[in-house]
């Protein structure tokens, strides 16, 4: 359940966001450009610093990226004489004047650029990318283009922020509205399920020619519940999250077991050895009798069973996850440990929690870790071998790519959801009152009301045999 | 103990003995009954927790100790994969009968053991001393009583919580070779904390403040939030020294902090270390890598701290890159501590807590621990 929420299969799940008012008064684009022209009659020793936030892809800039720096940058504003601007795209401008190059104090801007680099190196691959440094009388034009882009409104214009929990005291109100979601959800109308796909190495014919399905993982999305923000802000915190997820995998359970019984559409693909099926679940909710009942079930129907823990709950309950292991090892289901993104693939090293499949998120920033034979991912790839590893967030050809060029063939994500959009579109008689974006949404959806417009839902369910 | 029982610890050590010194692989579960709620240790909740652990008879070479406190231990050959199963399904179904939260859960009541490799891990269970105050409640607290607690620390007058335990520096005096015979020490720094659980006693004395682990860590930043407030004072900031809190990631980018960093006075500067769980660094490492470059940056010192050595070997301390890190005594580092020391970065410090016997003072200091916390230091 953790990662319905957190890290969804299909985009409906994206992750609890709130917008923040844009800022206002002086400092916003007017005021820039008004400084800028006074500061350029006398340029000499004068300096901008800029913090191209607007360049972190969302959800970034979070609540703290922009808290952080800016109290960094009035520092700095202080000590030399200076004056903060807060752009509309986000992005942050420092004016002021310049320290000599060996000045050590660590609040002189030219020590402020490395500093800010250094504070984004989980979230950008090339932080330096996102501090611009000028001289106002060397390079008076690259900051006149700048303001003048931003006057043009050239780069990004609104971004949301997610805030980090503090930020968000939950009120009674939201906690309520939390323990009502955990305990009386209609789970078995808000599943949905994205299916993995298995590409070979063969790279001769065409893409979808050469996937083919191999697994498919079931999730629980709050999505059609259109909760209030309260109640989305209340669910960004991690733990209030991970207690909520905890509460709803006992119900996700017995939703499994029931269609287990029943022999029902979620289940179905994955009976007498189909696809196997990948769940989240706490590792809590894999110790109790209502996981043993329905394990019970799948193994009679032949169902195989991919269990995903979170790396962080596997880590602070190692003693816990031993027990889970020699359960799943005896049931005969994997241990799935994910879903690990760059950052925390770059503090952890899961080879020795011995895994049977591994997911890691794909990013611009897996693929600058990987690149370095030497760090912590590669060795975990070398360690576990691909044949562990599923790549999941797959949001273009180049990821599918890099994923083969690392020997992984396994992933999952929204490019290849539209892809096998595509390709039932492709054998629908009556595709040509859908948009493509409607059948990946459908064939996610579980329940009935996410799939109503649809007039052929068998396909939506179609899934052709794994390889062997 | 009583004779019987006592006797049947003898003899569960001597087989766990000869299987270390023949290197001979065994399984050994630990039945934790003592466990238990009173709702749960009737007479025929305890009959039905040994007849649930029957199906390990029928495993290969089972050997069944009835120990003190009720508890029960079993060894026997292989992995015993079905039987184990079937045990474990029938003490979740024991379990279940109660309510949600007023049970222990199953790992709580089941200890699991490889042997021989963590025969030291069984022997220290053993060996543990009778709990000599009633059990902390295990209903956990739910979401209404956490909104409610939080609301009501946000009010109260939280220093008759507050309270410090020194760290302390360890000084080998004398040359090399003496450094055991010649052990000096003096208080390095001041950890500062609430007491929550006399907190949590005083607002929900039937709730188990720890119960469910999430609520806990979220409640944390609540106490976070008092202590820096209780902090920020310049004046009271001056008096004291070198001094270390615990913080939630969230707390250490949130405003709170960024107050308490402005009211730091210089003299503090590059003195006050910041206490890191590994659950807060892994919910949110992206965050994480910004937290700790931000406190750098303000010349914090960060501390790992609450690690256990099979945590260790999955976490990559060089990258996370602490100062400190702060580990508690226990057998398997005292059996292995070579496996301890190479983990250890050559910039990281390490301080190791509970050291309550003078023989754990010395071995720390042996194995390259410059800083420790324990009875045996002297200082609270």
């Amino acid at each position: 359940m953790r990662s319905a929420i957190s890290h969804p299969p299909p985009a409906p799940l994206a992750p609890p966001t709130h917008p923040v008012a844009e800022p206002a008064g002086p400092g916003t684009d007017p005021a820039l450009a008004d400084a800028v022209e006074r500061a350029l009659r006398h340029p000499q020793d004068k300096i901008a610093l800029i913090l191209h936030l607007s360049r972190l892809a969302p959800p970034a800039p979070r609540a703290h990226h922009i808290r952080v720096a800016r109290v960094l940058m009035q520092d700095c504003a202080q000590r030399v004489g200076g004056q903060i601007f807060a752009m509309q795209n986000r992005d942050l401008v420092l004016l002021c004047t310049a320290l000599p190059e060996n000045q050590a104090d660590a609040a002189a801007p030219h020590h402020l650029k490395a500093t800010l680099a250094r504070l984004f190196i989980a979230d950008v691959p090339d932080p330096q990318r996102l501090t611009s440094f000028w001289r106002l009388d060397e390079a008076p034009d690259q900051l006149r283009a700048y303001v003048a882009a931003s006057a043009a409104n050239l780069a990004p214009a609104k971004s949301h922020v997610r805030a980090l929990a503090e930020e968000m005291p939950a009120s009674a109100l939201s906690l309520a509205a939390l323990e009502e979601i955990a305990a009386h959800a209609p789970l078995a109308e808000l599943m949905i399920q994205q299916t993995g796909m298995w590409l070979g190495p063969d790279r001769k014919s065409p893409l979808a020619d050469r996937l083919k399905p191999a697994f498919r993982q079931l999730a629980v999305s709050l999505t059609p519940l259109n909760l209030r923000p309260v109640v989305t802000e209340a669910m960004a915190d991690p733990y209030l999250l991970h207690h909520c997820a905890a509460r709803l995998d006992a119900r996700l359970v017995q939703v499994l077991h029931d269609d287990l019984r029943a022999e029902g559409r979620l289940t179905r693909v994955a009976v007498k050895g189909g696809l196997p099926i990948h769940v989240c679940l706490s590792l809590e909710a894999i110790l109790t009798p209502g996981f043993a009942r329905m394990s019970r079930l799948a193994r009679a129907a032949g169902v195989r069973l991919g269990i995903e823990v979170s790396l962080m709950q596997s880590c602070v309950e190692i003693e816990l996850l031993d027990h889970v292991r020699s359960l799943l090892e005896f049931l005969g289901f994997s241990l799935i440990l994910g879903p690990l993104d760059a950052a925390l693939l770059s503090l952890t090293l899961p080879a020795p929690l011995n895994p049977d499949e591994v997911k890691i998120v794909w990013s611009a920033n897996l693929a600058e870790a990987a690149a370095n034979p030497k760090s912590r991912l590669s060795d975990t790839l070398a360690r576990l071998g691909p044949a562990k590893f599923v790549l999941q967030g797959v949001d273009s050809e180049h990821a599918v790519a890099w994923g083969q060029s690392r020997g992984i063939t396994r992933f999952q994500g929204p490019f290849l959801d539209q892809v096998q959009g595509a390709t039932r579109m492709a054998a629908c008689p009556a595709a040509s009152a859908c948009t493509l974006r409607q059948c990946v949404s459908r064939a996610a959806a579980q329940g009935i009301a996410g799939r109503t417009g649809c007039t052929n839902p068998a396909l939506l369910d179609s899934s052709i045999m794994p390889p062997t | 103990m009583s004779g019987a029982r006592a006797d049947q610890a003898e003899a569960l050590q001597d087989v766990l003995r000869q299987s270390e010194l023949a290197g001979a692989s065994r399984r050994a579960l630990l039945l934790h009954t003592d466990r238990l709620p009173p709702s749960l240790a009737k007479p025929h909740h305890l009959r039905l927790a040994r007849e649930a652990l029957n199906s390990l008879a029928a495993a290969d070479r089972a050997q069944f100790f009835e120990l003190s406190r009720g508890r029960i231990a079993i060894v026997w050959r292989s992995r015993g994969g079905d039987e184990l199963f079937l045990a474990m399904q029938a003490l979740g179904l024991l379990l279940s009968d109660q309510p949600d939260g007023q049970a222990p859960t199953l790992g709580e009541l089941v200890s699991l053991y490889d042997l021989p490799q963590q025969t030291v891990w069984l022997l220290d269970e053993l060996a543990e001393e009778p709990p000599h105050r009633a059990p902390a409640p295990t209903r956990p607290m739910d979401v209404q009583q956490l909104a409610g607690l939080e609301a009501a620390l946000a009010q109260a007058d939280l220093a008759q919580f507050a309270r410090w335990r020194t760290i302390m520096r360890l000084i080998p005096a004398g040359p090399p070779k003496a450094v055991l015979a010649r052990l000096e020490t003096e208080p390095a720094w001041e950890e500062r904390y609430f007491a929550v659980h006399a907190i949590a006693e005083n607002l929900y004395p039937d709730r188990g403040v720890k119960a469910d682990p999430w609520l806990f860590r979220r409640l944390t930043r609540t106490l976070d939030r008092r202590m820096l407030a209780m902090l920020s004072v310049p004046r009271d900031l001056r008096a004291i020294g070198t001094f270390a809190i615990g913080l939630n990631i969230a707390t250490l980018l949130g405003p709170d902090f960024l107050r308490f960093d402005d009211a730091l006075p210089l003299s503090l500067r590059g003195e006050v270390i910041l206490n890191i769980r590994p659950a807060d660094m892994l919910a949110d490492p992206a965050a994480f890598l910004f937290a700790r470059n931000f406190a750098r940056s303000r010349s914090y010192r960060l501390a790992l701290v609450g690690v256990t050595m099979p945590l260790l070997q999955v976490l990559d301390l060089e990258a996370a890159g602490f100062d400190y890190l702060q580990i508690k005594i226990a057998p398997d580092i005292v059996a292995a501590p070579e496996a301890l020391i190479a983990i250890i970065p050559a910039e990281t410090t390490l301080i190791v807590t509970g050291l309550d016997r003078a023989s754990d003072v010395r071995w720390a200091a042996s194995h390259g621990a410059k800083l420790g916390r324990g009875r045996a230091l002297g200082a609270k």
